[in-house]
């Protein structure tokens, strides 16, 4: 999405961004956006995963809505 | 022949090139063997191909393996130039889609490529397939699984803990490398029942944890050893039960106890049959959210009514989809004792590549 030129965004926890970090310079994508959730997302209860995509969810729609350029 | 392009590096003792690898980050935490240019061109030479071909690029930094890469790699392993086929062929077989090697190598699973050379060209090199085939003490089988991960390492820049998100890792990520006894195996040959001939050698790729014994001198048939075996891989934490693919676990069988089921009439299909059956996680072996997780994934089994696994009530899960995804080897020597290798699930699939 992103290499054709409609804006991608990565959800990871926060103790994989470096890797997502690197693997997107890696495939040419350094300015790839990432929206980070706390660690780990395995062993949550479903609402307790939930409320942390809602935490990411205003960031995302203020990123794809962002005035062109910034 | 065609030049080497690599970087030349000088040092006036080998404690200074150990000390500059490790500043750089290179290699698998054991001293290599110098990579010198006389002998990387022996490497490249004795693979056939030029030192410039490329096979590809390896994840997760999508490094460009070049014949030269792979050759100063087996060298730094203390491979012979005559592994390199073997060593070529794992790497095609690791790069082809299906196998997904980036997955395989960010993954926080801790499975590592397992390389099973199969047919004459495995005794030809002299790799081990009998008493300690998993273990130390053959050139061959340790320096080809090292070549690999050395690969992995310095070229796919799968760096423990920054790119390689393996959660403990595993001792098998140091060289996995083995080949099968085929003087042992009472069926037609693992490469035969894949649909190669007897006297082909193939390279098997496939992304597994380390083995778990098997420990059975007491029983006296096929039905009795394989409920010990059933009992024994059917665990609650492993990926085939945890994401229900249809990648496959491997059962490594001992020549007796290969042997002594053959005795009772059942072929590599009647054990399969048989384990799918036995080689069930019982509900009360898992806590109780993981028990909900594994009954979720086994929706996507193809066969899922058919099965019951729609039993509201159901008390045991598969390990596998179907019985065929359960591979068989014999390896090793003389005693009772097998194991089983996990795979990852649904994240990797089987390559198999033909030595010419």
């Amino acid at each position: 999405m992103e290499k054709s030129g409609r804006p991608g965004i990565v959800i990871t926890t926060e103790k994989f961004i470096e890797l997502g970090r690197l693997e997107s310079r890696a495939l040419g994508m350094p300015d790839l956006h990432f929206e980070l959730i706390p660690h780990p997302l395995g062993g949550l209860k479903p609402e307790v995963a939930e409320e942390r995509g809602r935490k990411v969810a205003d960031a995302i729609v203020a990123y794809l809505a962002r005035p062109k350029g910034r | 022949m065609e030049a080497l392009r690599s970087e030349k590096l000088s040092f006036e003792t080998y404690g200074q090139m150990l000390a500059e690898f490790e500043k750089r980050g290179w290699g698998d935490g054991l001293p290599v063997a110098p990579a010198t240019a006389d002998v990387v061109a022996e490497f490249v030479e004795a693979s056939g191909r030029d030192a410039g071909d490329i096979l590809g690029d390896i994840p997760p930094t999508w490094g460009e393996a070049t014949v030269e890469k792979v050759a100063i790699n087996a060298v730094m392993a203390g491979c012979k130039p005559e592994y390199m086929p073997v060593i070529l062929a794992a790497l095609d077989g690791m790069l082809q889609e299906n196998f997904n090697l980036y997955g395989l190598q960010a993954t926080t699973h801790p499975a590592s490529p397992m390389v099973l050379v199969s047919g004459p060209e495995a005794t030809r090199l002299g790799l081990n397939s009998g008493y300690g085939v998993f273990g130390p003490g053959w050139r061959a089988n340790a320096t080809i699984g090292r070549a690999i991960r050395l690969i992995l390492l310095n070229i796919g820049g799968a760096k423990p803990g920054v790119l390689d998100r393996s959660t403990q890792g595993q001792p098998a990520k140091y060289g996995y490398c083995i080949a099968e006894n085929d003087a042992e195996t009472p069926w037609e040959t693992y490469r035969e029942s894949l649909g190669f001939k007897r006297e082909d050698s193939v390279v098997i790729l496939t992304a597994l944890e380390g083995p778990h014994n098997i420990n059975d001198h007491a029983s006296f048939s096929a039905v009795q050893v394989l409920t010990t075996i059933a009992g024994t891989i059917a665990t609650g934490g492993n990926n085939n039960i945890y994401l229900g693919g249809d990648d496959h676990p491997y059962l490594f069988l001992g020549p007796e106890h290969a042997r002594q089921i053959s005795q009772d009439g059942f072929g590599r299909k009647e054990i399969q049959e048989f384990l799918f059956e036995h080689a069930r996680t019982s509900k009360d072996r898992v806590g109780e959210g993981q028990w909900n997780y594994l009954r979720q994934r086994h929706r996507a089994n193809p066969r899922y009514h058919e099965l019951g696994l729609d039993d509201p009530d159901l008390k045991s899960l598969p390990i596998v989809t179907q019985p065929s995804d359960l591979s068989i080897v014999v390896v090793g020597g003389v005693g009772k004792h097998s194991s089983f290798a996990p795979s990852t699930g649904l994240l990797s699939k089987i390559v198999v590549r033909k030595l010419s």
